[in-house]
């Protein structure tokens, strides 16, 4: 039986879009919904609208979880490691791709099979190492690990979209006096931009939301991310999941704000990495 | 401006040889173009003058100094490219202006220089937009331009009206024949279509399989093509070739072709008697003639100024052009006779002309 979308009726299409619309959205309704309520209404009616919201949440989750700290160290660790994963995945892929020899080659399978590897086989050495090197408790220890961890899947988007570029570009760079150095920074990388928006919101919301490894290399610390700093909320006993849930919007809102601004390039990246 | 020389130039991937011995001498601002069908070679020759490909064997001197080993920024090429590779981030003016600032040109001289060139090209109106915004005859300019902007010692050009319509197509041949001839800079340019290289060039250097064919002006390939490729890719339309064997009848050197007619040839042809021959005729050294052999009409083209007829020969496709207005019809039979003075004989084992 053909699963072809093109031969369902349009009602039938808009009716599965209405769906799926609807499984997104309702967690972020109930995220939103109980962010509002005391315990007592959650437990009452969990799903309904809050009969008086609650908004001293939002302040008291900012001011207790210190989530303005929080929110420093997570920009901080996201921009630091973007731009060392956006710097060596795009260099990296560059020359992987563009020098075509049969090591390149093979390095770039070494590479890119790195994606299919979970990090937890090496969550334990990991640490281990970055204890010995004194880095627990910073965040560049998250920095490290986030630039090695995304590094495969950033040189695979990478890969992809500089395959698909002519090659005409950069020969005539080179024709008008480009250096190699030259003719990426001023022209490849330049035609990067859509993939590098890809690359940016995909790691970036990644890095953003990841609460493991920060609560691993940061418990304790003062340099705590956003998802960690929330978790604060999460008692042995007890849990105030007004304030959890109020922690968790404030985390949401700039990674929502920077997609709804970048949505556009994703699409084009990613259909130009896969093309490739 | 300078002097191109080409050296037993060869160029191989792996174990396939792409063009073998190729020797050429490009004069100090002469127009060259290397035409050929896909796959002859011309683009990689030019690629590995432009210094984008390594030369295999042979030698290529610019201005009498050896540039092998030359990286492309140091051998003072210009290139333009089939599909224009102009920086789609870079506006117009940053495009034009792009080498001068590698080479750390001031602003203000990189400034005035793409000025100059821009209104000689008719881009000063557009040196702030993006190539995407440009038509493609615009980017064919700005292309142009970019190459111009450098005053280099060569100018590369690669098949660059190949994605342009027919109509753009004459605009821009005639555009870039003027701009050469006013910068006088030596050009080598590549094209697979004859009547480019018939109307551009200064010599032509018709290649085929990897080998130089034949160098010459252009009336000098169309008049006295060395062999039957030559003769039948250069001029449309086509030259007509029609195979026979030489004969004698009466004194007179014929060829009696596989169709039955006879053409009669020069007397001091020098081929033997039965020696397998290809005769070649170009389209309007046919006349119509009472005692003309017979064809058969198949199709009859008005140009205007002259009228195409396609005609069987047998089963042999020909082609005549008259002046007049044809009042045959499809289906007559025409008496044609080709004009001896004008008749081509080439050897059919081997191709090479026969001339005496």
């Amino acid at each position: 039986m053909s699963t072809d979308l093109h031969r369902l009726g349009p009602w039938t299409r808009e009716l599965a879009a209405v769906l799926s619309t609807g499984l997104v959205a309702v967690p972020l309704y109930l995220l939103f919904v109980l962010s509002l309520k005391d315990q007592a209404e959650m437990t009452r009616q969990p799903l309904a609208l809050p009969t008086a919201p609650v908004w001293s949440n939002y302040s008291r989750a900012y001011a207790e979880a210190l989530l303005g700290d929080a929110f420093m160290s997570s920009v901080a660790v996201v921009l630091l490691s973007l731009i060392f994963i956006v710097l060596a995945g795009s260099l990296g892929a560059y020359v992987l791709v563009r020098r075509g020899s049969r090591l390149s080659n093979a390095i770039f399978f070494v590479v890119v099979a790195g994606m299919v590897i979970p990090f937890q086989l090496g969550m334990i050495p990991l640490y281990q190492a970055m204890a010995k090197a004194e880095l627990v408790g910073s965040i560049w220890s998250l920095v490290v690990f986030y630039s090695g961890v995304q590094m495969p899947f950033t040189v695979f988007l990478y890969a992809g979209f500089i395959r698909a570029m002519p090659l005409a570009f950069e020969e005539a760079a080179r024709m008008d006096g480009a250096s190699g150095w030259q003719v990426f920074r001023l022209v490849v990388f330049p035609m990067l931009r859509p993939i590098t928006i890809t690359v940016v919101v995909l790691n970036g919301v990644f890095i953003w939301n990841d609460f493991l490894t920060p609560l691993l290399y940061l418990s304790g610390s003062e340099s705590q991310t956003i998802p960690v700093a929330v978790y604060a909320f999460v008692g042995q006993y007890a849990t105030d999941w007004g304030l959890v849930f109020a922690g968790l919007v404030l985390a949401a809102i700039p990674v929502l704000t920077a997609y709804l601004f970048l949505q556009r390039h994703l699409i084009a990246g990613f259909a130009g990495g896969i093309k490739g | 401006m300078a002097e191109l020389t080409l050296q037993g130039l060869g160029k191989r991937f792996g174990a396939v040889d792409v063009f073998r011995n190729i020797s050429l001498e490009v004069e100090d601002g002469e127009f060259v173009v290397l035409v050929g069908p896909s796959g002859c070679g011309k683009s990689t020759l030019l690629r590995t003058i432009a210094g984008l490909e390594e030369i295999s064997e042979g030698h290529l001197l610019i201005d009498g100094k050896r540039a092998n080993e030359l990286p492309p920024k140091t051998r003072d090429i210009a290139m333009v490219f089939q599909n224009y590779a102009l920086y789609p981030h870079l506006t117009v003016e940053d495009n034009m202006g792009f080498s001068l600032r590698l080479a750390g040109v001031p602003t203000p001289q990189i400034r005035s220089k793409v000025q100059d060139v821009a209104r000689s090209l008719r881009l000063e109106t557009l040196l702030h937009r993006r190539p995407k915004e440009l038509s493609g005859g615009q980017r064919q300019r700005v292309a142009m331009g970019r190459a111009l902007v450098r005053a280099p010692k060569v100018f590369l050009f690669d098949e660059p009206l190949s994605n342009l319509d027919a109509k753009l197509r004459t605009q821009m041949r005639g555009e870039i024949k003027e701009m050469q001839a006013r910068v006088r800079t030596t050009t080598v340019y590549v094209t697979h279509d004859q009547v480019e290289a018939m109307t551009m060039a200064d010599r032509i250097v018709v290649m085929n399989g990897g080998r130089v064919e034949q160098i010459g002006a252009p009336m000098d390939l169309y008049e006295r093509p060395d062999n039957l490729f030559v003769a039948a890719f250069i001029g449309s339309p086509a030259m007509n070739l029609i195979p026979g064997q030489v004969s004698t009848e009466g004194g007179q050197r014929v060829v009696l072709t596989d169709a039955g007619a006879k053409l009669k040839c020069h007397s001091e042809v020098p081929a033997l008697e039965g020696t397998r021959v290809v005769c070649g005729i170009r389209p309007e050294h046919l006349d119509i003639a009472e005692d003309g052999i017979p064809v058969t009409l198949r199709a009859i083209e008005p140009m205007g100024s002259e009228t195409h007829l396609s005609a069987w020969l047998g089963e042999l496709p020909l082609t005549l052009i008259v002046r007049e207005r044809c009042v045959a019809k499809v289906g007559d039979v025409l008496r044609v006779a080709p004009r001896t003075a004008h008749l081509h004989l080439f050897d059919e084992a081997s191709g090479a002309a026969l001339r005496h």
